[in-house]
């Protein structure tokens, strides 16, 4: 072979190589793009995972394999647990803890609203999945991408890439999820229960500052294995509370986060092969991801039903659907949920409340599968 | 009842029953500090 035969050899290889699979990935990355630009579905992150899918698709891509930059990065920060970790620190400079310090029985909601994770992983255990995969299925319903993935990075590194995908698409899903699962749980005369303003507390920097530490050791006592998500979490909300390091603060929220998402999405995205994502379990983790967030947005308004059985002063039970952790999403649709069926009845307040309690507590339910399933 | 469908039911009730006591845990502690101030 002369030396045109030699060095022509890689060229046009991607081309000459496509078959069928690859061809349907780069569709799958295609749409990805386009949701994450026409729609603006969580385009942080589906842009660089719709990309990554392309990067990891074209046969022969350097992107991947042994010296392929993202699969450098899926090892140095998926498999490490780092990314999701890093992100955490970010999300918990960003969120302000003060609604629920108002109205701290939206904890509650919170809690009810995980049940949907555990449902889920009950019925991908009946489908034949193992307790490993099926808990990573299950953490969908976390509503909260970084748990979704640090679960599924430990239990099942192979259905990362469906996981992380469903994860943050329901996530942008919200506002179509959630209404009609609330509207068929409810009545018109629930939904337009009136919660009041709530009085306005002035929460003092004390108790801001003592809070995330406290929610890390409270955490740490019930599930040590707990400590490196919620730990990240509020070590972030410390930073952003203390008052003393706000360049740290503002890094946390700006910097870290923007770049450790911008290297997860495409990392993750990299994951999306055609052998690993065009198989019949994809379809069955994507529609129970979809289950997942039903049955939580069902749990928690389910719970509010039963509260008000005992309760003098009612509770709008479209509240519970709050307690799912897609923040601040959640909140919004419910609270225009309730203005489009009463115009004038403000409930954003709890809303905001229970979804931060929803944060919380998505965190401590991956914990717990972490610890409990072996 | 099939094992693993057993032991996902035992995680949950452990799970939930844990996730609502840390709740109580932080309720209280928020009811504490913020009962100072008025």
């Amino acid at each position: 072979m002369g030396w045109e035969g030699r060095d022509m050899e890689g060229l046009f290889y991607g081309l000459r190589a496509m078959t069928w699979r690859e061809t349907v990935m780069l569709a799958v990355g295609g749409v990805l793009i386009y949701l994450a630009i026409a729609k603006e579905y969580e385009p942080v992150l589906l842009l660089p995972i719709g990309f990554g899918a392309i990067l990891s698709n074209i046969p022969g891509s350097s992107a991947i394999g042994p010296h392929g930059f993202l699969t450098k990065l899926y090892d140095a920060g998926i498999i490490s647990e780092m990314f999701p970790l890093l992100i955490f620190i970010g999300i918990g400079a960003m969120v302000d803890f003060g609604p629920l310090f108002e109205q701290p029985s939206m904890l509650f909601f919170g809690a009810a609203a995980q049940l949907g994770i555990f449902l889920t992983m009950a019925m991908a255990v009946l489908l034949g999945f193992s307790l490993r995969e099926a808990a990573s299925i299950g953490i969908i319903g976390a509503a909260d991408g970084p748990t979704a993935i640090y679960v599924a990075t430990r239990f099942a590194p192979h259905l990362l890439a469906p996981i992380s995908v469903a994860a943050y698409s329901y996530m942008s899903l919200v506002p179509i999820i959630q209404p009609p699962v609330v509207k068929l749980l409810t009545t018109p005369k629930e939904r337009r229960i009136r919660m009041g303003a709530g009085r306005s507390k002035m929460v003092s920097q004390r108790t801001r500052i003592l809070f995330p530490i406290i929610v890390t050791v409270v955490a740490g006592f019930v599930a040590p294995v707990s400590l490196a998500l919620v730990g990240s979490l509020m070590f972030g909300n410390l930073l952003r509370e203390a008052g003393v390091v706000d360049r740290l603060s503002k890094t946390a929220q700006n910097e870290l986060t923007n770049l450790v998402t911008l290297l997860l999405g495409i990392t993750i995205g990299a994951t999306m092969t055609a052998s690993e994502f065009l198989k019949p379990t994809t379809l069955l983790i994507i529609g129970m991801g979809l289950v997942a967030f039903i049955l939580d947005t069902a749990g928690g308004v389910l719970f509010a039903k039963v509260l008000n059985l005992f309760l003098k002063k009612k509770i709008n039970p479209m509240i519970g659907a709050c307690g799912i952790s897609a923040f601040p999403m959640s909140a919004r649709v419910i609270h225009k949920m309730a203005q489009s069926e009463e115009p004038g009845n403000f409930i954003l307040m709890q809303a905001v409340s229970a979804n931060m309690a929803g944060q919380i507590a998505s965190i401590i339910a991956g914990a717990m599968v972490l610890a409990l399933v072996k | 009842m099939d094992e693993a469908l057993r032991q996902t039911l035992t995680i949950t009730g452990i799970s939930m029953g844990a996730i609502f006591g840390v709740m109580v845990v932080l309720y209280v502690a928020i009811k504490v500090m913020v009962r100072g101030r008025h």
